[in-house]
């Protein structure tokens, strides 16, 4: 009777690991963050929204920002460029891109971009939230879900934040009016940010694989999910401090993919049951 | 009699040949001409296909799905990629060049 049981429980166990996905979700996806939405939209932007804690980024100060559908926020105006330029050549507008491509919300089965305020650590924070997005125009049969967040840290100096690139599932990379066919292809998406200066002045990041086609997704050479500067897969942590990002990422795969929650949960779970059951057969 | 159903008949042929015709189909002037930016477009939608010219030029890759429409077109020598929604007889158009630079949007009016 046992014996079976245990049997049971492990090809249990067996099925519901297979099942599970393959990589934790970075995103943190709190309940504040998804408070406010952008409507279905495609190229579309929010007017100024208040992050709710005043930062240093770059030398100047900001207390609002827009959210725009095209992954990324901006600090000075909306921006409704489809076509991801390159964030290191500067002339472009202050941005922080986490997926820089043609973002279009308006597909049946796509998730909507929502932002808000929330915690993180104790830490005021403020999220954007691009949870299952589809592409142009208006397909969904992939779909992206990835976040940005920005953590007050005026607690170290005045401005102070951090923020994180949070990378779920990256399927598609190209926008149909960017010469993508099916989401790869064409002028694929750009991820980091920029100052938006020329030249000597210009303080930009982008990680590697921006702009090539088919590395930033979940299958490709430089896959977002697949790499970090922390120690969990498909996260990106920024530090700025006095205006400048101090942290940039020496983005590296880490040995092995980090476990789901569920896989962890189930195998405490099995190992309590050995436990007892090889308990029980001693006292037998 | 017969010449006036004749006359019926194509004038309801007409009717169903406008109303079967796709949106993006015709001729378009720009309503907020702005420099270098094309003043005709000229389309024609075949299924998905879309073909014809921004100010004569031949435009590329173009395709339509339901009131949005999408291509390239060279002018001056410079690729530029555009995308567009058409609402009524207007058709509103985003432009870029395929670096991603310049950003404008266009309106375009139906003749």
């Amino acid at each position: 009777m046992h014996k079976n049981l245990i049997r049971l429980f492990g090809v249990g166990t067996l099925l519901l690991l297979t099942a599970a996905p393959a990589f934790s979700g970075p995103r943190c996806n709190l309940p504040g963050f998804n408070t406010n939405t952008l409507p279905a939209n495609d190229d579309g932007s929010t007017g100024a929204v208040p992050i709710g804690f005043t930062i240093n980024l770059f030398g100047t100060s900001f207390s609002m920002l827009f959210v725009n559908n095209n992954g990324n926020v901006t600090f000075d105006s909306a921006l409704g460029t489809f076509t991801p330029f390159g964030l290191t050549t500067g002339g472009v507008p202050k941005i922080l891109a986490p997926f820089f491509a043609d973002v279009d919300t308006r597909g049946a089965g796509s998730g909507l971009v929502k932002y808000g305020n929330d915690t993180v650590n104790g830490h005021n924070a403020f999220g954007v939230e691009w949870g299952s997005v589809g592409y142009y125009s208006a397909q969904t049969n992939k779909l992206n879900s990835f976040e940005l967040v920005m953590i007050d840290r005026s607690d170290v100096s005045p401005g102070a934040f951090d923020f994180e690139f949070n990378y779920d599932g990256i399927q598609w990379e190209t926008g149909g009016a960017s010469g993508g066919s099916n989401g790869p292809g064409g002028a694929s998406a750009h991820a980091g940010y920029s100052n938006g200066l020329s030249g000597a002045a210009n303080v930009s990041y982008e990680f590697p694989g921006s702009g090539v086609n088919g590395a930033l997704l979940d299958t490709g050479v430089n896959a977002l999910v697949n790499h970090t500067n922390v120690t969990l897969n498909g996260r990106y942590l920024f530090s700025t401090r006095g205006g400048n990002i101090s942290s940039e990422p020496t983005a590296t795969p880490l040995g092995a993919p980090a476990a789901t929650t569920p896989v962890l949960i189930l195998s405490g779970l099995m190992l309590v049951w050995i436990v007892v059951y090889l308990k029980k057969r001693r006292t037998v | 009699m017969k010449n006036r159903f004749a006359l019926l008949l194509s004038m309801l042929l007409c009717g169903a040949l406008v109303a079967l015709a796709a949106p993006a189909d015709g001729t378009r002037n720009a309503a907020n001409p702005s420099q270098g930016a094309p003043l005709v477009l000229v389309l024609q939608v075949n299924g998905a296909a879309l073909t014809g010219s921004a100010d004569g030029a031949v435009i590329s890759g173009g395709k339509a799905a339901s009131a949005n429409i999408w291509f390239n077109v060279v002018r001056g020598g410079v690729t530029f990629s555009c995308k567009g929604t058409i609402s009524g007889n207007t058709l509103t158009l985003a432009e870029t060049r395929a670096d991603g630079s310049g950003l404008r949007n266009l309106i375009f009016i139906h003749n």
